[in-house]
């Protein structure tokens, strides 16, 4: 193998291994990683997957961090690139670029409780924290997710979610809308934090899902006592290169791509504000 | 059931902060509940009669329309007060209250509050500031659910950037 570090702005070719359609118009690919993946990934990065001929789109990792020579991902089609990487198949070929930015600070939060919350799609990038969670539950105090979705045909990862409560999380799931048979919850994600849960002097709170959900999650968490330094939100933003150089994620005095996508609260909680970002 | 007395009250987070007398008066007209897994607190179209503040155990607002499953509307948990329709006519019951596991309850009998709020301007007034900020709690929380919380986050981008 050559010692040349690898081009970040050079694709690396991959294979489909297994393609798993979640729900209408989302798919998970597991990729056959290249010999870089053997160095890994932190819960909350991204990588940029390049469809052959079409273009190329930020996507969270949402594998195992134990199992990093595996790529996984989590795909919504929602425009031309994304359609494109959701209609491949086992054997397919697709360019890979990164791992990029910030990952969940989950070193600040051994020993202590790890709030997880999430609203529809992203249960992606906080998946891989959840399978460390549950694969070394020691490490944590008490684990509870908080994940809410449109309805009970848009819960993401369904099958996993009793095998995350037998490895010892709290997992709780509503639903805006319910249909005949759901059992579960029915009311927005806010109303499953309670502060009996965790112990909001210590604990650590992750939240993923679009920005008006984490913005009332961020309010609820804050206002049961999770200081804003400890609450941490992962931004989405129009990443380019990835490296922080064009600038496309400008987020206020911050690139998305580079400093982030994972911030706390105090960073982002101005800027959240301003309508224009 | 034991007879609820104002420091069984104080101990729930709705009641927190208010004063002796006050929580004499909703004790009074108060008593222990207990709901099997199924089984209705309150039901539709009935005469609204009764608040429950959920102690243990959780239920769904279920909204029956003939001939079709009945549609769960939202779930309550421990701590939440259920009933909102007694305090102003017509006074009648908007959904079916069903317990979603077994429920213990605190009944509130809403005609005996009613008369203590009115003789007792000053409980009409706490109990009605704390029953507002419920109220105005589950009027956000449809919003939010109005809002299609969950919707793609990325639909601001450039289509070929997607």
């Amino acid at each position: 193998m050559s010692n040349v570090p690898a081009d970040p702005m050079l694709p690396r070719p991959v294979r489909v291994l297994e393609r798993r359609r979640e729900m209408e118009g989302v798919v998970t690919l597991v990729l056959e990683g290249s010999p870089q993946e053997q160095d890994g990934f932190q819960p909350g990065q991204f990588n940029m997957l390049y469809a052959p001929g079409v273009g190329e789109v930020p996507i969270s990792i949402s594998g195992d961090p134990a199992e990093p020579a595996q790529l996984t991902h989590t795909i919504r089609s929602v425009g031309q690139v994304s359609h494109a990487l959701t209609r491949l198949q086992p054997g397919d070929q697709l360019g890979v670029r990164g791992p990029f930015g910030t990952g969940w600070p989950l070193s600040d939060a051994a020993g202590s409780d790890l709030v997880v919350a999430a609203g529809g799609l992203g249960l992606a990038p906080l998946r891989p924290v959840l399978l460390a969670a549950a694969g070394n539950r020691s490490r944590f105090g008490r684990v509870v997710l908080y994940y809410g979705t449109r309805s009970p045909d848009t819960v993401l990862y369904s099958g996993e979610l009793e095998a995350w409560r037998a490895a010892g999380i709290d997992v709780h799931v509503t639903v805006d809308r319910a249909a005949p048979g759901w059992k579960g919850e029915v009311g927005v994600v806010t109303q499953l934090m309670r502060a009996e849960h965790f112990d909001a002097g210590s604990a650590v709170a992750l939240l993923c899902g679009p920005e008006i959900m984490m913005h009332f999650s961020a309010q609820t968490l804050s206002g049961l006592g999770i200081p804003q330094a400890r609450i941490h939100l992962s931004m989405e933003r129009n990443m380019n290169c990835g490296v922080g150089l064009c600038g496309h994620c400008q987020f206020g005095p911050r690139l998305v791509c580079r400093d982030g996508p994972v911030f706390s609260l105090e960073q982002v909680a101005p800027l959240m504000k301003i309508k224009e970002l | 059931m034991n007879r609820i007395t104002p420091t069984m009250l104080a101990e729930q987070s709705f009641f927190h902060g208010m004063e002796e007398a006050h929580l004499q008066s909703i004790a009074d007209c108060s008593r222990l509940e207990q709901y099997d897994a199924g089984s209705l607190l309150l039901h539709q179209g009935e005469e609204a009669d009764a608040a429950h503040l959920l102690l243990e155990g959780s239920v769904a607002l279920e909204l029956t329309v003939p001939g079709r499953e009945p549609l769960v509307v939202e779930t309550l948990a421990a701590g939440e007060l259920v009933g909102a329709s007694w305090l102003l006519p017509p006074a009648r019951v908007h959904f079916d209250v069903r317990a979603r596991n077994d429920v213990i309850s605190l009944r509130i009998a809403t005609d005996c509050l009613r008369r203590a709020m009115e003789q007792d301007s000053s409980l009409g007034y706490v109990f009605c500031r704390r029953f507002m900020a419920v109220v105005v709690r589950r009027l956000q929380a449809t919003r939010l659910r109005l809002m299609d919380l969950y919707g793609h986050p990325g639909l601001f981008l450039p289509e070929e950037r997607r």
